[in-house]
C-alpha cells in the first residue's frame, strides 16, 4: 500500500507507514538475558522502555521478559538459529510477530502533539530512543520516540484502519490552528 | 392593551416601559466604556428579530443594552424569566442558538455565548410568543403545583399513567427543543501533562500562574470567559502595584505570555476534578467565531493529569429571596456591575439595590456615577459601615438600611418594589419605589464543586455563613474567594501563595509574590433565609431555583411532608437539579430548610456536585467517535475481497465478518442455502482469520496446557491437533477451539473471535499469579496469520497440488493433523480440521499473504465449482453437526457434561482449572439444563433464537419454562429445520415432545442428539 494514500494531509505532521522488516517477540528469564544478548550480539536492554540498537538489530525492552527484536528481514533467519542454539540450556520463546501489525512513522515539530491527541502517556517524560507499550485511542499500541520530533505509532493489523483514520483527522485539526 | 396588540404594534413592553420611565434604549451603552470594541457593531437575531451589539460582547450584554431583559419563560409555571447573572451560572437566560445549517443548540447561556455577525438565538418554553404564553396558566395555578405536585396528582386512577400522565408529563418535561438533525461538528480530545493546573484566571488564579509560572513549572490557566482575570474585569478601579487594575491586568499577561512554560485557555471549563489530579476540561474553539476554520473542532476535551492543582474558581453570588424576585430586571448585583464595567452596559436607567453585602453598595456607586438613577439602597442588615453609608448620601441615594423587600410588580418587566422596615423582627408598613432594575446581592457562595468533586470534606463557617474547603484528598491548593476570603488584595496574595505551595511541592521553591492594592472593595455580608413579609408567606412566589421555578414555600412544604435530610428535599422539590447545579440555590435552600428543621446547618448537610461543572456537549465528551469512526471495525486481510464481490456483513466482537455472499437476485435465505449446498457437495472457502490464535511456548508448554485446558495433552504427538476446552474456576465452559502442537514445547492454540482477548488474559492471569514457576511463555499471534478454512469432499483436491512438503493422503495426514509446510509457495502452518463436517484444511499464511492466498484458491478452485461462504453458512452447517458456539449454545453457566462434552475431559488429570468445581453437589445434581437437538414436527418451522420451551402448553400463565432454543436455523441437507436448545434435565429426554409458545401459535418439537448429520462422521474421514 502506498504510504500516503490513506492520508488527505501530509502536513503538518507526516505521517508514514513503514514496510515491514522482520519482527519477533522475545520472552526470557531475566537470569538467561546475557546469554541471549550474547547469542544475538546485542545487549538487551534491562529497563522497561530501554531500547538497544546495533547495526540492523533493535531491541526494546517492553516487560521483565519481554522483548521486541526488530531486524532487518535478511536477518530473520540468523536470529531465530542464534537463539535456536541456546534453547536447550537457556529456554525462551521466540515468535515472529512481523505480520501482526502495522507500524506508523509521525514526523515533525508537532509529533508529540499528535500523539498526545490519543495517548495517555506523557510525551515529555519520554526520552528519546525510548518506547513503552501503552494505548492509542481504543487500541493496543508500541510507541518509540524514535527522536525529539519523531515517533513510531504500532498497532495491530486490524486496528490499523481506525488509527490512521484518526491520525488524520487529528493531522487536520492541527492544521487548522484551533 | 392587550399584550399581543404591544407586540403588534412593534414595541415590546420592556421598550415601552423604558420611555415611560424617560430613558432609551440608546443610552444604556456607554461609549467607550468596557472592554467590548466599540468600533465593531455585531448583528444577530433574537426569535427573528435583529438586534445590534459590540464585538466582545455576550447575547446577554447585547439584549441589555437594547433595553431587552425578558428572555425566556420559566420551566414550570412560563413566567416571564430576565437575565439574572453575568456567568456561567445564569439559570434563566438559557436559548437556542444556530450557528448554520444542522448547528443548533438548546439551552445555550446567554450569558456566555458571544455574539457574531449572523448568530439567531431564541428564547425557549413559549407559546405562542414570549410576551404571551399560554403555558402561563400554571402560573395562576401555582398553589396547585408545589412541591411533590407530581407524586401526589399522578398516583391514580392507575389506568390513567400510561395513556394520560405520562405522555402529558413527557410533552411538558424537557429544556428547549432538542436538536433533530445530526451534529455536523467536529469534537476533539486530547491529553496533556503538567505541574500546575490553576482554575480560574481571576486575581487569584493570576497570581498564582505568574509565582508557579517564575518557578519554571509547567502551568496551565484555564477560564470559562472569552477574557481571563475574573472579577478585575467588573472592578476596573482598583489599583495595584501603583497601576490602574486593567493595566496591570495586561502586564500580567504580558509577562505570563513570555513565559515558554505557561499556557492559558480560555473558553476553557474544567468539567471535572477526578482521582490523582485528573480533571477534565472542555474547550469550546469555535462558537463565537463566525467562520471556524475548514477542519477546526466545534470543542476539545482535555484530560489533564496535575502534579499540583489549584483552584482558583472565586465565589458565586446569592440571590436573595423574596416575592416577585424573578421577574424580568431583577438581577443580581454583582452582574449589573460586571455588565457596567467589562461591557459598558446600563442594565436600566433607575435602579434600587437590594443586599446583605456590602459588594452591592459599591455596585450602587459605580452605577450611580454612570449615570443611573438609584432610587434606593434597600439592606437587610441594621448596622452598616459609616463609610458606605457617607459615599451613598454623597451620590444622593436614600439607603433604607433594616428594611426587607416583600414584592415586585411589572408585567414582563420589574416597574416597582415594595420595601418595609423591619423592626425587632415585626415587618412595618410597605412603600413601593418605582424603578426597572432591581439589583439583589445575598452574599457570596465560594465556588467548591471541583473541591467536591475530590471528595474532599467542607466545614460550615458560621461567621460567613458558607462552606469552607476543610480536608482535601488530593494535591491540590484552593486560593482567594474559592475559600472565602474578599477583597482583591486578599484574592492575590492568596493565589500567589497557592502558587508558590504548589511549585514548592514539586521541589521547585519560589517566592510568593506580593502586591500592593489601592482602592480595594473588602466588605462582608450576613447570610438571609427568606426575606421577611408583611404579607402571608404561604402564596409568596419568592423563587428559589429559578430554573426549576423551586420557591422557599416548596422547601418548608418539603420539611411539613416530613423529608428531613437535604438530599430528600433535593428530589422532592427538585432544588438544585437545574442545568446550573444548584449554583443559586443550593445555600438558600439550605438556609431554610435548616430553619424550617429548627437544626443548624451543618446538621442538614449538603447535596453532592457532580460533574460537569457546567452542562457539556455530548459531542465533547464522543469526541472523535462519531459516524464512522464511532468504533473500532476490525478487519482481516481478505475482508476487502469480501467487500469488492457483494459480502454482506455482520459484527462479530470487534470485527466485521462477511455473512453470506448474496447472488444477483439472492436473499439471505437463498445465498445461505447455496452456500450450505455448494460446500457440502463439492468445496466452500471461508475466511477464519479472526480465530484467536496463542502461541505458547516453552519447555513446560505441555504442563501448561495439562492444567488450563479440561482435555489431555500429555500424549498427544507433535504434528496432531486436538478439541481444547477451557473452563473457568467454576467449572463452567468459557471457551474452546481447536489447539495443535507443532513441537514437543510448541503449542498453536486457537480461540473463540470474541474470547481471544480474554483467554490470553486469563492465562497470564494464571501463569503470572499461580505457576510463574513454569517456563513457559504466551504470545498473541492473531493477527499474525491469516486463515483460509477449505471445507467440503474436493478440499485436499484443490489444496494437494499447492502443498509442498506434506503428503495430505488420510493416510499420512489424516483428520486432526498439523504441520508446517509450503502452500502455494507460501509458509504456511496447515491443520486438517473441520467445523462443518466435511473433509476440511485450515491454512495459517502470514498476514500479508492473506489476500494472495484466498485469490489462488479461488481461481485454482473454480474446477470444483469453489464457493465462499460466510459466517452464516458457517453456523448451520456447524450446527448440522451439533458444534457448540461459546456465547450462543453457553451462557457462562453450562458445564461440559450440560453441553454433552464429558467425552473433551482428561479424567486421569490429577487437575485443571475447574476440575473441583465439576464435583459439586449444584453440578453434578439431576435436572441441570442440558443441550440437546430440537426437531419440531412441521420441518418447515424454524424455531426462533430464545424462544421459551415448556413441557404442558396447556398449562396456567405464567408457565413453568423449562429452557430455551440456543440454534435454530434451514438446514438444506436434511431439507428441514433443526435446532438446538438446552433444556433441564434435557439428556433424559430422548424422543419426547415439547411444546414452544410463540404469539402466533403453540410449537410442538421432539428431542434428540445435536448431531443431525452424517452422525457416524464418514465425510470427515475421506
Amino acid at each position: 500500500m502506498n504510504a500516503h494514500s490513506r492520508f488527505a494531509v501530509t502536513d503538518p505532521v507526516l505521517i508514514d507507514r513503514l514496510p515491514l522488516a522482520a519482527r519477533f517477540s522475545l520472552r526470557l528469564a531475566i537470569a538467561d538475558r546475557g546469554a541471549a544478548s550474547a547469542a544475538l550480539d546485542l545487549d538487551l536492554p534491562e529497563r522497561i522502555g530501554q531500547i538497544a540498537t546495533k547495526d540492523s538489530r533493535r531491541a526494546l525492552c517492553l516487560g521483565p521478559d519481554e522483548w521486541q527484536l526488530d531486524v532487518a528481514a535478511a536477518e530473520a533467519g540468523g536470529v531465530r538459529s542464534a537463539l535456536a542454539a541456546i534453547y536447550p540450556t537457556h529456554p525462551h520463546s521466540l515468535v515472529e510477530i512481523t505480520d501482526r501489525e502495522v507500524t506508523f512513522r509521525l514526523s515533525g515539530p508537532q509529533a508529540a502533539e499528535l500523539v498526545s491527541v490519543a495517548s495517555p502517556r506523557d510525551p515529555a517524560l519520554m526520552a528519546p530512543g525510548t518506547g513503552a507499550r501503552t494505548i492509542f485511542d481504543v487500541a493496543q499500541a508500541v510507541l518509540i520516540r524514535e527522536a525529539d520530533d519523531v515517533f513510531t505509532l504500532t498497532v495491530w493489523n486490524s486496528f490499523a484502519p481506525h488509527v490512521a483514520a484518526l491520525l488524520a483527522i487529528a493531522n487536520t485539526e492541527l492544521a487548522a490552528g484551533l | 392593551m392587550s399584550p399581543l396588540r404591544v407586540q403588534a404594534g412593534g414595541l415590546g413592553a420592556d421598550q415601552l416601559q423604558q420611555i415611560q420611565l424617560g430613558g432609551t434604549m440608546s443610552d444604556l451603552r456607554i461609549l467607550g466604556r468596557g472592554r467590548v470594541d466599540h468600533a465593531r457593531r455585531v448583528r444577530f437575531t433574537f426569535d427573528g428579530k435583529p438586534y445590534e451589539g459590540r464585538a466582545g460582547d455576550t447575547v446577554a450584554s447585547a439584549l441589555l443594552a437594547n433595553g431587552v431583559h425578558l428572555v425566556g419563560r420559566s420551566f414550570k409555571y412560563h413566567r416571564p424569566r430576565g437575565i439574572l447573572t453575568a456567568g456561567s451560572e445564569e439559570p434563566n437566560a438559557v436559548i437556542g442558538t444556530t450557528r448554520g445549517p444542522g448547528r443548533f443548540e438548546p439551552n445555550t447561556r446567554a450569558t456566555m455565548q458571544e455574539i457574531w455577525p449572523g448568530l439567531v438565538t431564541e428564547s425557549q418554553n413559549k407559546w405562542p410568543s414570549l410576551s404571551f404564553d399560554v403555558g402561563a396558566i400554571n402560573d395562576r395555578l401555582y398553589m396547585l403545583f408545589s412541591a411533590g405536585f407530581y407524586y401526589k396528582t399522578f398516583m391514580w386512577p392507575r389506568s390513567f399513567w400510561d395513556k394520560v400522565y405520562e405522555p402529558f408529563i413527557r410533552a411538558a418535561a424537557g429544556l428547549g427543543r432538542s436538536p433533530t438533525a445530526p451534529d455536523p461538528d467536529r469534537y476533539a480530545s486530547r491529553y496533556l501533562h503538567c505541574d500546575v493546573l490553576i482554575v480560574g484566571a481571576g486575581p487569584a488564579g493570576l497570581a498564582a500562574a505568574l509565582t508557579a509560572g517564575r518557578s519554571g513549572a509547567d502551568v496551565v490557566v484555564v477560564d470559562e470567559q472569552a477574557e481571563p482575570v475574573g472579577a478585575l474585569l467588573s472592578e476596573p478601579s482598583v489599583a495595584i502595584d501603583g497601576a490602574a487594575a486593567w493595566d496591570w491586568l495586561a502586564a500580567t499577561l504580558a509577562e505570563l505570555q513570555t513565559l515558554p512554560n505557561v499556557r492559558l485557555m480560555r473558553r476553557t471549563t474544567a468539567i471535572g476534578y477526578y482521582h490523582q489530579n485528573m480533571v477534565g476540561l472542555c474547550q469550546k474553539l469555535t462558537d463565537h467565531l463566525e467562520t471556524p476554520p475548514d477542519g477546526a473542532p466545534r470543542e476539545r476535551l482535555w484530560r489533564v493529569r496535575a502534579g499540583q492543582v489549584v483552584l482558583a474558581q472565586g465565589a458565586i453570588e446569592k440571590p436573595l429571596v423574596f416575592d416577585g424576585n424573578d421577574r424580568p430586571g431583577v438581577m443580581l448585583a454583582g452582574a449589573a456591575q460586571t455588565y457596567l464595567s467589562r461591557f459598558g452596559v446600563k442594565v436600566g436607567h433607575r435602579a434600587v439595590i437590594v443586599t446583605s453585602h456590602d459588594s452591592a453598595w459599591h455596585t450602587a456607586f459605580d452605577l450611580a456615577e454612570a449615570g443611573v438613577k438609584v432610587a434606593a439602597i434597600v439592606d437587610t442588615r441594621h448596622d452598616i459601615s459609616p463609610l458606605l453609608m457617607q459615599r451613598a448620601l454623597g451620590k444622593g441615594i436614600e439607603t433604607l438600611t433594616s428594611h426587607t423587600v416583600t414584592t415586585t410588580s411589572g408585567r414582563l418587566r420589574i416597574a416597582s418594589v415594595r420595601v418595609n422596615p423591619v423592626t425587632g423582627g415585626q415587618v412595618g408598613a410597605g412603600r413601593t419605589i418605582r424603578c426597572d432594575a432591581l439589583l439583589m446581592c445575598g452574599g457570596w457562595t465560594p465556588s467548591l464543586h471541583l473541591f467536591s468533586h475530590t471528595k474532599g470534606t467542607l466545614d460550615w463557617d458560621a461567621a460567613t455563613g458558607t462552606f469552607l474547603p476543610a480536608r482535601k484528598t488530593e494535591e491540590c491548593q484552593i486560593a482567594g474567594a474559592g475559600r472565602g476570603l474578599w477583597g482583591i488584595a486578599a484574592a492575590l496574595d492568596d493565589g500567589a501563595k497557592a502558587g508558590a505551595l504548589a511549585a514548592g511541592a514539586l521541589a521547585r521553591p519560589v517566592v510568593a509574590a506580593t502586591y500592593r492594592v489601592g482602592r480595594d472593595r473588602t466588605g462582608k455580608g450576613e447570610t438571609q433565609k427568606e426575606l421577611p413579609t408583611d404579607r402571608n408567606p404561604g402564596k409568596a412566589r419568592a423563587f428559589i431555583d429559578f430554573q426549576n421555578d423551586v420557591t422557599a414555600k416548596d422547601i418548608r412544604l418539603a420539611v411539613r411532608e416530613g423529608m428531613r435530610s437535604i438530599e430528600h428535599v433535593k428530589r422532592y422539590t427538585t432544588n438544585g437539579m437545574a442545568t446550573d447545579q444548584g449554583k443559586m440555590s443550593n445555600i438558600n435552600g439550605l438556609m431554610i430548610a435548616a430553619d424550617a428543621l429548627g437544626r443548624e446547618v451543618p446538621q442538614v448537610g449538603l447535596t453532592t456536585f457532580r460533574p460537569p461543572y457546567t452542562p457539556t456537549t455530548f459531542g465533547a465528551l464522543a469526541g472523535y467517535h462519531k459516524g464512522g469512526h464511532f468504533e473500532v471495525t476490525r478487519q482481516t486481510p481478505m475482508d476487502a475481497w469480501a467487500a469488492e464481490h457483494g459480502a454482506a456483513f455482520e459484527p462479530v466482537a470487534l470485527w466485521r465478518r462477511a455473512w453470506y455472499f448474496p447472488k444477483a437476485g439472492e436473499d439471505m435465505h437463498a445465498a445461505v442455502a447455496r452456500e450450505c449446498r455448494a460446500t457440502r457437495a463439492s468445496l466452500g472457502i471461508f475466511d477464519a482469520s479472526t480465530l484467536g490464535k496463542i502461541e505458547v511456548a516453552g519447555p513446560d508448554a505441555v504442563t501448561f496446557m495439562e492444567r488450563m485446558y479440561t482435555n489431555p495433552w500429555a500424549k498427544l504427538a507433535p504434528g496432531k491437533c486436538r478439541y481444547g476446552l477451557l473452563l473457568g474456576e467454576d467449572g463452567f465452559i468459557r471457551d474452546d477451539g481447536v489447539i495443535g502442537r507443532l513441537a514437543p514445547d510448541l503449542f498453536h492454540v486457537t480461540t473463540t473471535t470474541g474470547g481471544a482477548a480474554r483467554v490470553l488474559n486469563m492465562m497470564e492471569d494464571y501463569l503470572q499469579t499461580e505457576w510463574p514457576d513454569l517456563k513457559v511463555w504466551l504470545t498473541s499471534t492473531t493477527e499474525q496469520w491469516a486463515v483460509v478454512a477449505l471445507n467440503g469432499p474436493n478440499a485436499r483436491k484443490l489444496l494437494e497440488p499447492l502443498v509442498q512438503g506434506q503428503d495430505l493422503s488420510d493416510a499420512a495426514f489424516p483428520h486432526m493433523s498439523a504441520v508446517e509446510c509450503t502452500v502455494a509457495g507460501l509458509p504456511a502452518r496447515l491443520f486438517r480440521v473441520s467445523f462443518t463436517g466435511e473433509l476440511g484444511f485450515e491454512i495459517n499464511v502470514p498476514a500479508r499473504y492473506g489476500r494472495q492466498l484466498w485469490e489462488t484458491l479461488m481461481r485454482e478452485g473454480q474446477k470444483y465449482d469453489i464457493c465462499p461462504y460466510g459466517t452464516e453458512t458457517m453456523h448451520v452447517l456447524r450446527a448440522e453437526k451439533g458444534y457448540i458456539i461459546i456465547g450462543q449454545d453457553t451462557d457462562g453457566t453450562v458445564t461440559p457434561a450440560d453441553a454433552g462434552l464429558s467425552w473433551a475431559i482428561g479424567k486421569a488429570k490429577p487437575d485443571f482449572v475447574g476440575k473441583r468445581s465439576l464435583a459439586r453437589p449444584d453440578i453434578v445434581a439431576a435436572g441441570r439444563k442440558q443441550l440437546v437437538g430440537l426437531l419440531t414436527d412441521d420441518p418447515t418451522c424454524v424455531l426462533e433464537e430464545g424462544a421459551q420451551i415448556v413441557l404442558d402448553p396447556k398449562q396456567a400463565v405464567p408457565m413453568k419454562m423449562i429452557g430455551h432454543v440456543t440454534s435454530s436455523y434451514w438446514s438444506d441437507a436434511l431439507g428441514r429445520s433443526i435446532a438446538m436448545a438446552v433444556v433441564e434435565g434435557g439428556h433424559g429426554m430422548e424422543g419426547r415432545t415439547l411444546h414452544i409458545p410463540m404469539p402466533d401459535k403453540t410449537h410442538s418439537a421432539k428431542v434428540t442428539g445435536c448431531v443431525f448429520y452424517d452422525p457416524a462422521g464418514d465425510r470427515l474421514k475421506l
